[in-house]
């Protein structure tokens, strides 16, 4: 898995690595959601490009990637119950609506929640 | 670790020394209070079940502070399937009282306290949840029944706690010290007060910052020193001292047996209190227990429900009217209405959700609707059942006319329903609809677990109407329907200025 460690600083407007990190990203089916999903991984995107970091998003759950999200619309969290998988060595994210590691966040703080992990995560 | 029995549970109480008063008396036995019998004898039933292996699957569960075997009425939830089977679980007691059998509101409160005291600690830095563990981890090792104390009296409604000139119309704290706590107030309506082991006390509302001292959470034991209970009365509840009979449900009585609980100089040491002062937390606890109690509503009138609508298909069959249309089209609207309710019940239970504590809670805007429903279609199915039992629930002679030599058997006569029906047994199925239908059950449905209003309020709160905002912009057109545009294959605007065309040049 790469590392922030692995990450050089970079003049503006040049990614610091090379290769990007690979987010494996799993929507619930969104049948209710109580929040905007696409627009929260949205702007956790501009917020890893803002910081110079290149991402690409996977809908495969057949390559190998960095991490997982799972962008739950609700507290229900879905997804949860067949992706919360110890076994499985990928670091694990889970947005439960407005809600993130069972803490009630607004919908505007969730992106930058979520990002501070992926760095923590990742350094 | 003892599961106890319905009987182990009467036996148990003999230990505790209340204060209770009933009709101007001092009541000097619960356990031998014919009036207290049979709200002992329904909340005996959530012991005994347990034991049945009938009903082991749902009526117990497995501690996650032990990992021992104890009775589901004591368990924090902590999965979907925890709080499916607790709905089922007061589905099943409905069913075999047919009445309330009080002991979900404690169960309730030690869930609510669960989520909350973590919350509290996590934010605060306090250690209630420890004390609340230890707590918890008693109630199942002993197989207690707590009485869950919630609602205040309240006084003026329009003011707040802090600015009432009572203070005691909610319960509050006097004093604080090294040791714990003094508290003084009352909480009113408490299903299941005088047969319970514990009191376990939350506060009523949401609170600012003036009504700290009315933020305060804590268990006691109710032979606590400075607490009495007044037994409230219900609708013909002293037929049960005359004749069962007459009572129409002798075993098991009508609601649960609800008492004033008073509190005057109330001692409570610090490892019994959960919350004192923390009135930002008010709020919450108090919506996390009310979601957990409407969410039962679906579960238990639904048990009566099923008891209701067997008798009044009991009354039709009697009287050679089981097959008429018109009552096939009452049961049905019954069966129809019951069903809805637990179809909430469970829609709920398993769009459950997780909480910091680990514990699960419930779909709290599922929960409200399954309760906001129950206010309504109880009245109605019971409405029903008076419908298909005929006046005659509400004009019987009594037992003693009935079994007075000389007139009684002219009464019998009377009252005959088609051949081969035992014409006492049409007395005590009509009796039991009565029982069920016109007494202290409508609103107890209605107010139990909190008035519409305040259903209406947190379902309005949840109910996401800003989506439903967008939603129906997307359809009118008003904001872009990206998957529109990827059907047709083109921007929206493009494509309906190419359909405009083709309506122009479509020959009329």
């Amino acid at each position: 898995m790469q590392t922030e460690s692995d990450l050089p600083d970079m003049p503006d407007g040049q990614c610091r690595n090379e290769r990007p990190i690979m987010i494996h990203l799993k929507y619930c089916g969104g049948c209710n959601p109580e929040i905007d999903r696409p627009a929260v991984v949205k702007r956790l995107e501009e917020l890893f490009l803002s910081n110079n970091l290149k991402v690409e998003f996977d809908f495969n759950s057949n390559r190998n990637t960095d991490l997982l999200i799972l962008v739950n619309g609700c507290p229900h969290a879905c997804l949860e119950k067949d992706n919360m998988n110890s076994a499985t060595m990928t670091p694990c994210f889970s947005i439960q609506g407005a809600m993130i590691d069972y803490r009630p966040v607004t919908e505007e703080e969730l992106p930058v929640i979520l990002y501070e992990k992926i760095l923590t995560i990742l350094s | 670790m003892a599961l106890m029995t319905g009987r182990d549970y009467i036996e148990s109480l003999r230990e505790l020394q209340l204060e209770v008063y009933f009709m101007g008396e001092k009541i000097t036995s619960v356990v031998d209070e014919p009036m207290f019998q049979p709200h002992i004898n329904t909340a005996a039933m959530t012991y005994e079940l347990a034991h049945d292996p009938q009903h082991q699957e749902i009526m117990t569960a497995t501690s996650h502070l032990t990992g021992e075997k104890i009775n589901r009425f004591t368990h924090v939830h902590h999965s979907i399937d925890d709080l499916v089977k607790k709905v089922r679980m007061m589905r099943l007691l409905g069913q075999k009282t047919g009445t309330c059998f009080q002991r979900c509101v404690g169960l309730d409160a030690l869930n609510a306290l669960y989520a909350t005291t973590y919350e509290i600690d996590e934010k605060n830095g306090t250690t209630y949840h420890e004390r609340f563990k230890k707590h918890l981890r008693h109630m199942q090792e002993k197989d207690l029944m707590s009485a869950g104390a919630m609602t205040d009296p309240r006084g003026d409604r329009s003011r707040r706690p802090s600015e009432q000139k009572n203070p005691n119309a909610y319960l509050h704290i006097s004093k604080k010290d090294n040791d714990g706590i003094i508290v003084n107030g009352a909480k009113a309506h408490i299903t299941g007060a005088i047969n319970s082991h514990e009191i376990i006390a939350l506060p009523t509302r949401a609170m600012g910052e003036n009504d700290s001292d009315f933020a305060v959470a804590f268990a006691v034991p109710v032979d606590t020193k400075g607490i009495k209970f007044v037994f409230a009365r219900q609708t013909n509840d002293t037929r049960r001292l005359e004749s069962p009979m007459d009572a129409g449900n002798p075993k098991y009585a009508i609601v649960g047996g609800e008492a004033l609980i008073i509190f005057k100089d109330v001692f409570v040491p610090w490892e019994r209190v959960f919350m004192a002062g923390e009135y930002e937390f008010c709020g919450q606890l108090v919506e996390t227990f009310a979601g957990h109690h409407r969410a039962n509503y679906g579960g238990c009138k639904v048990g009566l429900s099923d008891v209701v609508i067997g008798a009044s298909h009991w009354v039709a069959d009697a009287h050679g009217v089981a097959k008429a249309s018109h009552i096939i089209d009452k049961l049905t609207e019954m069966i129809a209405m019951a069903e809805t309710c637990w179809s909430c019940s469970l829609a709920c239970s398993y769009e459950g959700r997780k909480t910091q504590s680990g514990s699960y809670n419930i779909n709290p805007l599922l929960a409200n609707v399954t309760k906001l429903n129950i206010t309504r279609m109880v009245y109605e199915w019971m409405r029903l059942s008076h419908d298909i039992a005929g006046g005659k629930i509400i004009t019987l002679p009594s037992e003693s006319d009935i079994n007075l030599p000389g007139i009684g058997e002219v009464i019998t006569e009377c009252f005959e329903g088609k051949e081969g029906v035992i014409v006492n047994d049409i007395f005590k199925m009509l009796r039991l609809v009565e029982n069920m239908s016109v007494g202290a059950g409508l609103p107890e449905a209605m107010h139990g677990a909190g008035s519409p209003a305040a259903q209406k309020i947190m379902i309005a709160r949840r109910s996401g109407i800003e989506r439903k905002r967008e939603l129906a912009e997307t359809i009118a057109g008003i904001r872009t329907d990206e998957n529109f545009e990827k059907i047709v294959g083109k921007p929206e605007e493009e494509y309906w200025q190419e359909t405009k065309e083709k309506i122009k040049l479509k020959p009329r």
